[in-house]
């Protein structure tokens, strides 16, 4: 898996931030709306700059059925348009954002978080 | 006869003059809808890795939140992907998965800040709740419990560095459905 592309400035100064913190930052939303029959989506996600860690981003409904799972992303990086594995029929489903996060240098895996949020897919 | 015509033209002319007035009048009360969606985001912050060694514990924040009305954000501990062959208990490894493996077991527990010395047990219990911090909207500090510390178990364990992984879930509910003793 390849890293995200970062500029080494964005990289060195996301380093710098998150290297005095020791935490990790989880984005988490309310609702993400989809459309129904398409496998590119438009998104926002993305590992906040001052992150010192990989995010791997998954989407799940909550019956665990993986939509979408990114590659490693660095900090400061963002998706905007994904390729869903699977597209959910039109209607509302509980889903969950699943964020594992890994060392920079080492990769091993730190501690991760799951945000549920409403996924909202229309005609 | 000729002062009747030119009242009568008046008259025409004044009334004339009066409907598009009237029409105009009724025009101006159009209105517009100015509207602008917030969308509903928030940036929670988790501790990476904590060394038991130099700190006790971790105060969960937020960098922003915004929720929607009547909504708070839950961060609670992941159960099953965190604690021990499936049930409530927590442990840090040392060369996990080899014929050396050892493990030491940690309690979770959570109270309102680091200075509050009272707290309420997060593992270990079976039932317990898993929160660990309430937020909010608006609010970067929790308003509810918020700081997570570490009981260790460590003695008669060999020498060697102990790691364990804590998972969280974050979501969003009814502000009414949390109690203390959820």
């Amino acid at each position: 898996m390849d890293p995200a592309q970062v500029s080494p400035e964005e990289m060195t100064e996301s380093n710098q931030a998150a290297n005095s913190s020791g935490n990790i930052i989880i984005p988490g939303f309310a609702q993400l709306t989809f459309k129904a029959g398409a496998k590119e989506q438009n998104v926002q996600l993305y590992n906040p700059k001052d992150n010192n860690c990989y995010f791997i981003i998954s989407i799940l409904l909550a019956d665990n059925t993986e939509l979408f799972q990114s590659e490693l992303l660095a900090p400061g990086s963002s998706l905007t348009k994904i390729k869903l594995s699977k597209t959910p029929k039109p209607g509302i489903y509980d889903a969950v954002l699943r964020y594992s996060c890994f060392d920079m240098e080492t990769l091993k895996g730190l501690n991760g978080a799951n945000t549920k949020f409403i996924l909202e897919v229309v005609e | 006869m000729r002062k009747r015509i030119f009242a009568f033209a008046l008259a025409i002319c004044l009334l004339c003059g009066t409907i598009p007035m009237s029409a105009y009048a009724a025009s101006s009360t159009g209105s517009t809808t100015v509207y602008y969606t917030v969308d509903s985001s928030y940036e929670v912050v988790i501790p990476s890795t904590i060394n038991l060694n130099e700190e006790d514990g971790f105060q969960f924040s937020a960098t922003s939140c915004v929720l929607p009305s009547g909504k708070v954000l839950y961060v609670a501990v992941d159960s099953a992907k965190t604690y021990t062959d499936g049930g409530v208990n927590f442990h840090l490894f040392n060369d996990k998965g080899t014929e050396d493996e050892s493990r030491i077991s940690c309690l979770l527990r959570v109270s309102s800040s680091e200075e509050d010395s009272s707290y309420t047990d997060v593992s270990g219990t079976v039932g317990a709740s898993q929160i660990v911090a309430v937020f909010g909207d608006g609010n970067l500090n929790p308003i509810l419990r918020g700081y997570m510390r570490f009981a260790l178990s460590a003695s008669n364990a060999p020498a060697g560095t102990y790691t364990g992984q804590i998972y969280f879930n974050i979501y969003l509910d009814d502000a009414s459905h949390y109690t203390e003793n959820s």
